[in-house]
Formats: structure tokens, sequence, C-alpha cells
């Protein structure tokens, strides 16, 4: 879930911007933390909490690995239609 | 056109195909094996649709946004709950097909596959949409707002950006409305702000857009459907209840010495009459007629509002504290009931921040504490699946029991509770495998 973040430096680096899958990387995992501390401050973390946080869970898992697997491709140009879509 | 779009876009991506039709397999076969579950929170919720009524304890985005599907359902001379099950299973399907197409812009589609299939028939996910409780929505709402998100971030033209930020503020607007605790998702809403195909100033038009379109939600919201059925333009009026089981939690205890706040509490929760918790008090500001409350008021506003310790004190003194724990909703009720919803919220809150202060310390670590323990994502998974046959019937049994599948038991049941997991993933995979416990007699489970 957060092994995008080791990545995600040296990617943003490359691009000389914060793409997109860093950024939303970032935003997913803001507002998880901001979830369970909002459920700390005032209550606690239940299920109807993870059940609100289960799709932003997958999402970073699913971000991470694509930040790896564009990592490793280092060499290869990067897909129009993964990168350049924006 | 949009049906050729669509076509066009399954035969180039035949993943989509196999994704959804995965999801809707097991849904489906969901909504052939158990019950709508209607309980606990659930009953309120679905008495609160079925009446189109807002309410000052629970957000009631959820009902506010199912009224389309009570009014078909009228329509159609049958019970909401007939219908709900399918639209909400259809909906929370749809939601993740839409994730899918939005990630595959920005990510290789086989890890948009690869994350959107579990997420889509996930047990808990597809349980959530099975009862008449508002979380299934909140995340379908989030799935859609990051889609709606996505889609801006990756449009060309700024025309179609405009309205896919306009659609992540309405849809942010749609999340917290359901359920308060959607607050920190707005952060998608945001991303106009980051969109490096836009210069500074059109960032800040999509971002203004997005703001208006959910203020403009909220107004309808508001001016439709809270305000005409609850009195009050306050969403909530039952933070006081939240705050007082936080106290509990923290094991911060309420004590005299906490303030003054509390002492008024102590002394109005011994000589209020007393009543069960319950969600009845905050179905409108006025739910409790002024008739019943003015006595009360006349009696106590003094003390309500005095700021001199030694009245306080001597209504203390003379009486005794009978009560072994002054956090428990039984005792916070009848102060909201009898003296008003916003006087009760005034005085809990007071009551709250005098705990906090005289045990920062109880209060910070409980905080840091339930935060780390929330880490672990998988001590709060638990499919609410409803066990026919195990729980008493109730009237709404016949509203819950699917038409085409009748030999399936249906039963609401006041709460699983905390099953085992591993008990409650082996029943599920038990039925599933069957598939689905309709086709055998449920006495075997």
């Amino acid at each position: 879930m957060l092994a995008g973040f080791v990545v995600a430096p040296f990617l943003i680096r490359r691009h000389r911007r914060v793409p997109p899958v860093e950024m939303l990387l970032m935003l997913a995992s803001a507002a998880l933390v901001g979830e369970m501390g909002f459920a700390a401050l005032l209550f606690v973390f239940r299920s109807k909490e993870l059940i609100l946080c289960q799709p932003l869970i997958y999402l970073m898992m699913g971000l991470s690995v694509a930040l790896w697997v564009e990592f490793v491709s280092v060499r290869r140009p990067p897909s129009p239609h993964v990168r350049d879509a924006a | 056109m949009w049906i050729k779009q669509a076509s066009a876009e399954l035969r180039r991506d035949p993943l989509l195909l196999i994704l959804a039709g995965s999801i809707l397999l097991v849904r489906l076969l969901y909504l052939v094996s158990y019950p709508f579950h209607i309980e606990g929170d659930g009953e309120t919720y679905y008495a609160l649709l079925q009446d189109s009524h807002a309410h000052l304890l629970h957000a009631t985005g959820y009902i506010f946004f199912s009224l389309p599907i009570r009014l078909l359902a009228s329509g159609l001379g049958t019970e909401t709950a007939n219908l709900l099950p399918y639209f909400q299973q259809a909906f929370s399907a749809a939601s993740v097909v839409v994730l899918y197409l939005a990630l595959k812009r920005v990510i290789p589609r086989w890890i948009s596959f690869l994350v959107c299939l579990p997420l889509g028939i996930d047990a808990q996910m597809v349980a959530a949409a099975g009862t008449s409780r508002p979380e299934f929505l909140q995340a379908d709402i989030l799935m859609l707002l990051v889609s709606s998100a996505v889609f801006g971030l990756t449009s060309g033209r700024r025309r179609e950006k405009t309205i896919f930020y306009l659609g992540a503020g309405v849809l942010g607007m749609a999340g917290y409305l359901t359920k308060y605790n959607f607050l920190p998702m707005l952060a998608f809403s945001v991303v106009p702000l980051f969109d490096a195909g836009l210069r500074w100033k059109p960032r800040f038009h999509s971002l203004v857009g997005a703001a208006l379109g959910a203020l403009a939600l909220f107004a309808i919201f508001l001016s439709t459907f809270h305000y005409p059925t609850t009195g009050s333009i306050q969403l909530n009026l039952e933070h006081g209840w939240i705050h007082l089981l936080k106290l509990k939690e923290a094991d911060i205890p309420i004590l005299p010495e906490n303030g003054l706040a509390t002492r008024k509490y102590i002394v109005l929760s011994e000589l209020l009459p007393p009543m069960a918790a319950g969600p009845a008090p905050w179905k409108k500001i006025n739910e409790i007629p002024e008739s019943i409350r003015a006595p009360f008021r006349q009696k106590w506003s003094g003390l309500l509002a005095t700021n001199n310790p030694k009245e306080v004190d001597d209504a203390l003194a003379a009486l005794p504290q009978r009560r072994p724990d002054y956090r428990h909703p039984d005792v916070l009720t009848p102060i909201y009931c009898f003296l008003g919803l916003r006087e009760g919220e005034k005085l809990l809150r007071d009551v709250f921040l005098e705990g906090l202060r005289r045990f920062p310390e109880r209060y910070l670590a409980n905080v840091r504490a339930t935060f780390v323990r929330s880490a672990a994502f998988s001590e709060s998974y638990m499919p609410y699946l409803p066990v026919p046959g195990v729980y008493q019937p109730s009237p709404h049994f016949s509203w819950a029991r699917p038409g085409f599948s009748p030999r399936v038991p249906a039963f609401t049941n006041p709460s699983i509770g905390p099953s085992p997991r591993r008990k409650i993933w082996r029943r599920w995979l038990f039925r599933f495998g069957i598939p689905g416990h309709g086709f055998f007699p449920f006495s075997l489970f």
C-alpha cells in the first residue's frame, strides 16, 4: 500500500512534475490518514469507517504497483496511454 | 450514440466485460442468498425513507438520494425494500466499473483490473450494499469522486475538465451529506489545484466551480428536504452523544471536579425523568412538544445559563449522585429530550471539553492508541451478513424476501456482532461454494 512512496520521489524527479499517479497516491493516503485521524479524535475506527476506506486501500495498492512497474521499466519510454493522457 | 460507444469500449477492452460480469455474478449470488438487511440503525434509516424524513441524529443523504427508488416502489405498488437491494447492488457495481474506466487512463489496464475486481466482489463491500445503511453509498460516492477527479485530470479539453471537476465538487458534497465522516475524502475535490494541464487561473476557476456545485447540492438538500422535515438548518444535533462515548473510550470520568458544566450535567441527569436512549427525540427540532418541555425549561433554564459556581454547587450538594456512569447514552438523552436539542448540544460540548482539559493525557493516549489500532484494517473487517434462522423474525420479514427465491427465509436481526472473522469467512465461502444457501434448507447452517 505504501510501497509506492519509495519510488515516487524518483519518478517525480524524472518527470520534473507531479504526475497523476503520484498525486493520486498522495491524495489517497492523505484521505486515509485523515479518516483514521478523524475517527481517532472523535470516536473509534469501526467496520463502518473501513467500508468507506476500502476503495482507498485497494486504490493505494494498485497505484503503488503501477509506480513500481514504471520504476523498474525505467528504460522503456512511458506508454502514451499511461503517462501522457494528461 | 452512448450505447455505440459502450459496445466499442467493450470490444476494445475484454477486461471490462470480465470485470462487470464477475461483479454482477457475485452480487446476484448474494441477492439470491441473503435477505435485505434491515436492523438496528438500518431500521431507523428505512423508516425515515418510508416517511421521506431527514433526521438530526443520523446523516440522511442516503435517504435523500434513495427517494426516487421509494417513489418508484410506490408507483409500482410494492415495498421500497423490494427494490432497494437491486438498485444498491447495481449502483455499487457501476461505481466500481466507472473507477476501472478512470484508473486505466493513468495506470496500466491490468493493474486497474486487479484493483477493481477484488474491490467489486469484496464480501464486506457486497454485504454493505445489502443493508438499509449508508456506508456502502459513501464508498460508492468515493469511487465516483476519485473517478471524476481522474477524468478531469486526464481530459484534454478545458470544457470536459470543468465538467468533471464540477462533478467532483458535487460528489464530495453528496458523500458528506451521506455521512459526515466523509469529510477527509474531500481531498479529492481539490484535484483541480494540482492539474498541471491548466494554468493557475483556470485551476482556481475549476475549484470555485466545484465549490459552487457542492453548495448548490447542499442548498437543494437543505431547502427541499432537511429543513422542511426537521425544522433546523443544523445538519446534526447529536455530537454530545459521540463526545460522551469518546470520554468513555478514553476512560475519562465525569466528576464534579471537571468543571462547572460537568456539575450542571450531573445535577440535570439526576433530576430529569429517566428515559432510554434512542433516536426518537432527534427526528426534528421540536419532536418533543413545547408543552412537555416548557415546565422543565422553566425550572432548569436558570441553572443551565448560570455562571455562578455557588448556585450549581448548592444544587449538586442537595442531591445524591446515584448514577454509576454518567457517560451512558441513557443519562444524556433526557437532557436533549426535556431541555432541547441545542441546549443539550451546548452543555455536552462543554462537558466534553472540561473532561479533555482535566485529563488531556488520557485523551491523547486514547487518540494515539485508536489511530494505531485503526491501521490494522483486518481487525475492523467484518462482512455484515444476515444469518437467516438464527434471529427473531420481524415485520420486515416479508419486505426483505427476494421475490424469485421463495424458499429463502428472510429475517432482520438485531446485530450479528463481531463474530470471529474466520468463522464468518467460512460461512460466506460455504454458502457461495454451494452456491448460495437459498438452494438448501437453512437449517443446515
